[in-house]
């Protein structure tokens, strides 16, 4: 017995040593590279607290060391220490992910979002929330398609831009849309379109389209069928079913078990293997088209469709980011007056 | 029997300014050659490597290095024991034994240091990418493998002969060709669990 934990006690404190120096590391790490999903003691806003606290961790998990010679049946054998280590090294991972995750859920139930200023609609099986801008109209309007694979995706700081450009905003509810195919989700659109050239406050010779994600490649694929579409815009859209963002960039934004969930429903989505954007943008020249995309390098234009470049963006959660956003909405402005 | 005389004479030279240190300092000393402190600074060194990169092609080239490092390292401490076991059962006769008993610092059969072996294999391997954080490894590793010997758990030149095997191995392995496939496997298979 006592030979047993002579021999298990060295290994216990240095695995769990090793667990505390990893945890801090991953905290760093999280904080350094922005990764919201791998930060489990707080987020990448508050670095400096997280560096530092990070920091305290693995100080001590190093002086921790100094007890290690003197405990029993120290040092263990080689093979058992790097057994230590890499069992220490490996829960740490998990255990920072579902730290994350626990923050970032945390912190969303203590976030009391304002009550939405839109107007709940139902169009036939489709549920919609319009959101009129203050002032008098005739307002230009849009349509606003989600990602029909992250249907549960906040698009409020998208909304709120758009509507302070003096946009009026049909959203479409992606939680009331279920699992419909292409045809049937560009039906929706039509119907949303026809909505809205039919309120009595909007201008029916300016209605846009805006799309996010895959709903991107939708908002451009209806445009190119629509001709009563003035102006469409699409917001990081996918427009091959090689998309990118679906690793370790979705943690900026992302709890890990988030992340997995879309990547699992992208996967599985049958619009994914039918993407036809790209044959679509030639047929809605001269109407002016454009993608909002993230990454800072690359063309401005190909043929009629503006590429417009913002400094950050999230490729796997679009509408995320204030400036992506804000982009989207001066462009959409400029284009619907 | 000379040779084995004088290798095993070098850890006398070696351990000659160590004698007699003040407890603070031997505790350091043991903390430092212990097998916790240094292999848990290189793992966390690796870790930081794994997700750094400015853009994604550096990133992915760094976390290339890092399996690369990897498995050199297992291969270095399998060789590095595969060696020692070797030595270990060829200087086994008794005689052998009797005689070398006699012998000041005689500590058993010399065997490469697989500290040694461990560290310089990453640190080569991490070398060819990134020379100033595998020159870290080295120094790292270096000052692992000096407290070992000041500590007497290896002849100095074990640790010579596991330095020369790690960095021989980090090298040949670091420049494999035909690793990158399996290894860009591994990280598709990360990044499908959104780790890369």
């Amino acid at each position: 017995m006592n030979r047993f934990v002579s021999l298990l006690l060295p290994l216990l404190v240095q695995g769990t040593l090793s667990f505390t120096a990893f945890m801090g590391a991953l905290q760093i790490i999280a904080s350094r590279h922005g990764l919201e999903g791998l930060a489990w003691l707080a987020g990448p806003q508050r670095r400096r607290v997280g560096t530092l606290l990070a920091g305290l961790l693995i100080g001590i998990a190093f002086l921790g060391g100094l007890l290690l010679p003197a405990l029993p049946g120290a040092p263990p054998p080689a093979l058992l220490g790097a057994t230590a280590l890499f069992a220490g090294g490996g829960l740490a991972l998990p255990a920072a992910l579902v730290g994350a995750s626990v923050r970032l859920r945390w912190s969303e139930r203590t976030h009391h979002a304002l009550p939405s200023p839109g107007q709940p609609l139902a169009l036939g099986p489709l549920s919609a929330l319009f959101y009129r801008p203050e002032g008098q109209g005739p307002f230009p309007a849009l349509c606003l398609l989600p990602d029909p694979t992250a249907p549960g995706d906040d698009l409020t700081r998208l909304v709120h831009a758009l509507t302070s450009q003096r946009i009026a905003v049909l959203a479409l509810d992606g939680r009331s849309l279920g699992t419909p195919d292409r045809l049937t989700l560009q039906g929706y659109v039509a119907v949303g379109i026809s909505h809205l050239t039919q309120w009595p406050e909007t201008d029916a010779g300016l209605i846009g389209l805006v799309g996010v994600g895959l709903g991107g490649d939708l908002a451009l694929r209806s445009a190119a069928m629509d001709s009563g579409v003035t102006a469409v815009a699409a917001i990081e859209p996918v427009l091959s079913p090689h998309r990118p963002g679906l690793g370790l960039e979705a943690l900026h934004t992302l709890s890990w078990l988030t992340a997995r969930r879309r990547a699992h429903r992208w996967h599985r989505s049958p619009l994914v293997r039918e993407l036809d954007a790209l044959a679509a943008i030639p047929r809605i020249a001269p109407r002016p088209a454009a993608i909002i995309v993230g990454c800072a390098e690359g063309p401005t234009s190909v043929g009629s469709l503006e590429i417009l470049r913002t400094e950050e963006g999230c490729t796997f959660m679009p509408a995320t980011h204030q400036k992506a956003v804000n982009r989207a909405a001066r462009w959409l402005k400029e284009h619907l007056s | 029997m000379i040779v084995l005389e004088a290798y095993v004479r070098t850890l006398c030279f070696a351990l000659a300014p160590f004698q007699e240190l003040p407890a603070l300092a031997e505790l350091v000393l043991q903390f430092v050659a212990g097998g916790y402190v240094v292999p848990t600074a290189l793992a966390l060194v690796i870790l930081f490597s794994w997700f750094e990169g400015e853009t994604a092609a550096d990133r992915l080239a760094n976390q290339q290095t890092v399996l690369r490092g990897l498995m050199t390292t297992l291969a270095a401490w399998g060789l590095a024991a595969l060696c020692g076991s070797i030595l270990r059962h060829a200087l086994s006769s008794p005689e052998l034994q009797q005689t070398a008993g006699l012998w000041a610092c005689w500590q058993g059969p010399p065997a490469p240091s697989a500290a040694a072996a461990v560290g310089f294999a990453l640190g080569a391997t991490v070398w060819r990418q990134d020379w100033r954080r595998g020159l870290g490894i080295f120094l790292i590793t270096g000052l692992w493998a000096i407290a070992q010997v000041c500590c007497g758990f290896h002849y100095p030149l074990d640790v010579v002969a596991g330095a020369t095997i790690g960095t021989a191995l980090g090298w040949l392995l670091g420049a494999a060709g035909w690793l990158n496939r399996p290894l860009d496997a591994l990280i598709r298979l990360a990044r499908r669990l959104m780790l890369a």
